[in-house]
């Protein structure tokens, strides 16, 4: 299969990025991919830009991840251009304790989900997006579930009931020995005329 | 023009109902018999994983996975795998990499004939289902043939595959591949010729090619739309940048469109399954990782992305040095297609075209909601 | 040992219960499963109900609605949003219903055991009559568990739906611990 010509090479975008937004940090990760570091405010003028005027269509996802230690939320706008065959991954940095942030729901129609499922399961407000409805959990009345300070095993412990477990107190490897009529390695089977010959 | 003034009745095509694709609800307003708005509720199926998965070492993350998406789990598998090892730096033997794409083939056969069940289904063909389903199970057989079980697999792991094909293996696949395209005639008199499909398909849940890029769709929708692109062709993965395939492109953008860019792909999955097996290297299928249970990922974040039978399946893997992931987030074709796209395109449609229009965008709601 | 797992086919005429046997007769032979897929489980009905595995020689198809079905299978995890549903369901079932609890979520949590979203036990919310172990079961084990309540429904021994209307207070209260915004309507019969 022919490749399709590519217009323009990862270093040609770095260099275009770089040039047109000084304070952020570009690099070239590997063939196909490119790593913005950006300042939180300018996000929407860069993807504006690079939907625009240097071809990046697709909006491919939308990511947050939780950095507890450092008090921060990373949020993570992956962009792919059909014409260059390139990802650039924009990763921006919010504060923790009142994460507020602006929607490019005007540039892509589906970022309102990604936005609306962050919004639910971190607690990002995304000013200028109208559908902040509860998304995946019905009646959630506790922390943002993806939270690192929410503790999932804690809550399923106050909230649901364990099946209490079997109690045996036979040997399963005992027993299917028994059940087929054969040699089963291991100690001595009980009851059995070897365990009477060790006794004697 | 649907006339505003008039009253609206409140549809709730809910989590129990033979028509939809799996267990999701769409609210619908209706006038008449015509929808005229569309809410999609999700949630009936949210574990938690990606929650569950920072909880479990690397390692443990890899069989639970495959259950993000119920019909077709192999692309979980093989991006989870892909991701990690691009984090890590593990380079994978040749031979693994043909191996997952025979997989992963497989695996989009039997995605799309269990696919052909469902549209057909939704159109009241009940006997497309009965044929395709009973197809399936013969590639659902190899499956179980070579890692053991026959719908969640766990066969694909960072470091390559899990074990080498059995012997004799080649002949049974190369046997059901021949069998499935003589079935394809019979498929065609029944659905993709018939003239009621047809007439019943043409026109309905047309997507605006303008607008395509803006909605965010992917996979064979967006190829129906006029786009030819593919995942396999753009980001080329595993062993795809050696086998030769087609990518069909149509105008018409409404789901007759659809069902023929599908049925125009099995064949060529069909092609691309016979071109693994007679070009598979020799050699080793996995090479080592550390002892699974100390194993620490170097820090770094990987996006991979695959193409299902649905779309461009998408995994955003962060690790940051422990031995636990720090945020694996799996992104399905129909997070994109079953929400905001679905909600669009039920405006103005038959309320007895809306099951026809969620099969045909592929909508599966357990990737949607994870 | 193992002649356990196997069911007993001449324990079926037990003592004697009348019209009740010959009604129990005809049921179990055209149990109809309600159209809902509750979660993983359900990819591998389709295949149960195909050409392939034919449940339907022994009677037993899909229904639509729950006013007309007999067996909700509930296949695999249950999360908090869809058990307020299977709830719903289960109560608009007609009497005298049969719950089949599928794969091992439903058991004790399965591999969501630490998820916040699903529940560990579901007996304690509806009532089962038989369990499905597997991750998933295979269509054969389907059949098994079909067989398998339908020798229980002759014996007499499916009783869920009793139990549920005897104990009501008890699965309630259990319902509205996980279940916050009550809004079900009274369970009627």
């Amino acid at each position: 299969m022919s490749d399709s010509v590519k217009t323009l090479s990862e270093e040609a975008i770095a260099e275009a990025i770089q040039k047109t937004f000084h304070t952020a940090e570009v690099r070239v990760a590997r063939a196909r991919r490119i790593e913005v570091k950006l300042r939180s405010d300018l996000l929407p003028p860069l993807a504006s830009n690079l939907k625009h005027y240097l071809g990046f269509e697709h909006l491919s996802h939308i990511s947050c991840v939780d950095w507890l230690e450092e008090g921060e939320f990373e949020l993570v706008y992956l962009l792919w251009s059909y014409t260059h065959r390139v990802i650039v991954a924009i990763k921006i940095r919010i504060p923790r304790d009142n994460p507020q942030f602006v929607t490019i729901k005007p540039l892509w129609r589906h970022a309102e989900t990604y936005e609306r499922e962050i919004h639910e399961m971190y607690g990002v407000d995304f000013e200028g997006n109208e559908n902040l409805t509860p998304f995946l959990l019905e009646d959630w009345d506790n922390v943002p579930p993806m939270r690192r300070d929410f503790d999932t095993r804690r809550y399923v412990e106050e909230t649901y009931e364990w099946r209490p477990g079997r109690e045996e107190h036979f040997v399963p490897r005992q027993v299917i020995a028994e059940t087929w009529g054969e040699r089963w390695w291991g100690d001595t089977v009980r009851g059995s005329n070897e365990e009477k010959a060790d006794q004697t | 023009m649907i006339a505003t003034t008039k009253k609206t009745t409140k549809l709730f095509l809910g989590p129990q109902h033979p028509g939809i694709t799996g267990n999701m609800m769409v609210e619908l307003d209706v006038q008449g018999d015509t929808v005229v708005r569309a809410r999609t509720h999700v949630g009936y199926l949210h574990r938690g994983f990606e929650k569950l998965m920072e909880e479990r070492l690397w390692i443990q993350c890899f069989p639970i996975v495959c259950r993000i998406c119920v019909p077709e789990p192999d692309p979980n598998e093989e991006n989870f795998a892909r991701g990690v090892e691009e984090i890590a730096g593990i380079e994978i033997p040749e031979r693994a990499k043909w191996i997952r794409t025979l997989v992963l083939e497989l695996s989009r056969l039997q995605a799309y004939l269990l696919w052909m069940g469902g549209q057909a289904g939704s159109i009241g063909l009940y006997t497309m289902p009965q044929w395709t389903v009973g197809d399936r199970d013969y590639i659902l057989d190899l499956f179980e043939e070579l890692t053991g079980g026959r719908v969640y697999h766990m066969y694909i792991w960072p470091g390559g595959v899990r074990r080498d094909l059995p012997k004799g293996f080649r002949d049974r696949v190369l046997k059901v591949m021949d069998y499935l395209e003589s079935r394809l005639p019979e498929y065609d008199r029944l659905l993709f010729e018939n003239a009621l499909f047809i007439k019943r398909a043409s026109g309905v849940g047309v997507i605006d090619p303008s607008r395509a890029m803006e909605w965010g769709v992917v996979g064979p929708p967006l190829r129906a739309a006029g786009f030819r692109h593919d995942t396999r062709i753009d980001d080329p993965y595993e062993a795809y940048s050696e086998v030769e395939f087609v990518v069909p492109t149509r105008t018409e953008s409404d789901v007759y469109a659809r069902a023929m860019i599908r049925r125009f792909e099995f064949e060529q999955s069909i092609s691309i399954v016979r071109q693994v097996l007679d070009n598979m290297p020799e050699g080793p299928v996995y090479t080592g990782i550390p002892n699974p249970f100390q194993w620490r990922v170097p820090p770094g974040d990987a996006y991979v992305r695959t193409e299902s039978a649905r779309g461009e399946f998408a995994y955003y893997v962060v690790s940051d040095g422990s031995t636990k992931p720090r945020r694996v987030h799996a992104r399905g074709p129909a997070y994109v297609h079953g929400v905001t796209l679905l909600e669009h395109l039920l405006e103005g449609a038959n309320i007895a075209d809306v099951s026809m229009i969620m099969n045909s965008l592929g909508t599966c709601p357990p990737e949607i909601e994870r | 040992m193992h002649e356990n797992l196997l069911p007993k086919w001449d324990e079926d005429v037990p003592e004697d219960r009348g019209l009740e046997l010959v009604a129990d007769w005809a049921r179990k032979h055209s149990l109809w499963v309600i159209a809902y897929g509750t979660g993983c489980g359900a990819i591998e009905v389709p295949p149960t109900m195909t050409s392939r595995y034919d449940a339907e020689r022994f009677g037993i198809t899909m229904m639509a609605t729950p006013r007309q079905a007999d067996v909700i299978l509930v296949t695999g995890y249950v999360t908090v949003k869809t058990l307020k549903r299977i709830i719903r369901t289960y109560e608009q079932m007609q009497d005298p219903k049969y719950v089949i609890g599928f794969g091992s979520c439903p058991i004790n949590g399965g591999m969501y055991w630490d998820s916040y979203n699903t529940i560990k036990q579901l007996d304690l919310y509806i009532p089962v009559d038989t369990w499905i172990a597997g991750c998933m079961p295979r269509p054969e084990s389907i059949i098994q568990a079909l067989i398998h309540l339908q020798h229980k429904i002759q014996r007499g021994e499916a009783t869920g739906w009793k139990r549920y209307r005897e104990n009501l207070e008890w699965y309630r209260a259990n319902q509205r611990k996980v279940i916050k915004n009550w809004n079900m309507p009274d369970y009627n019969w």
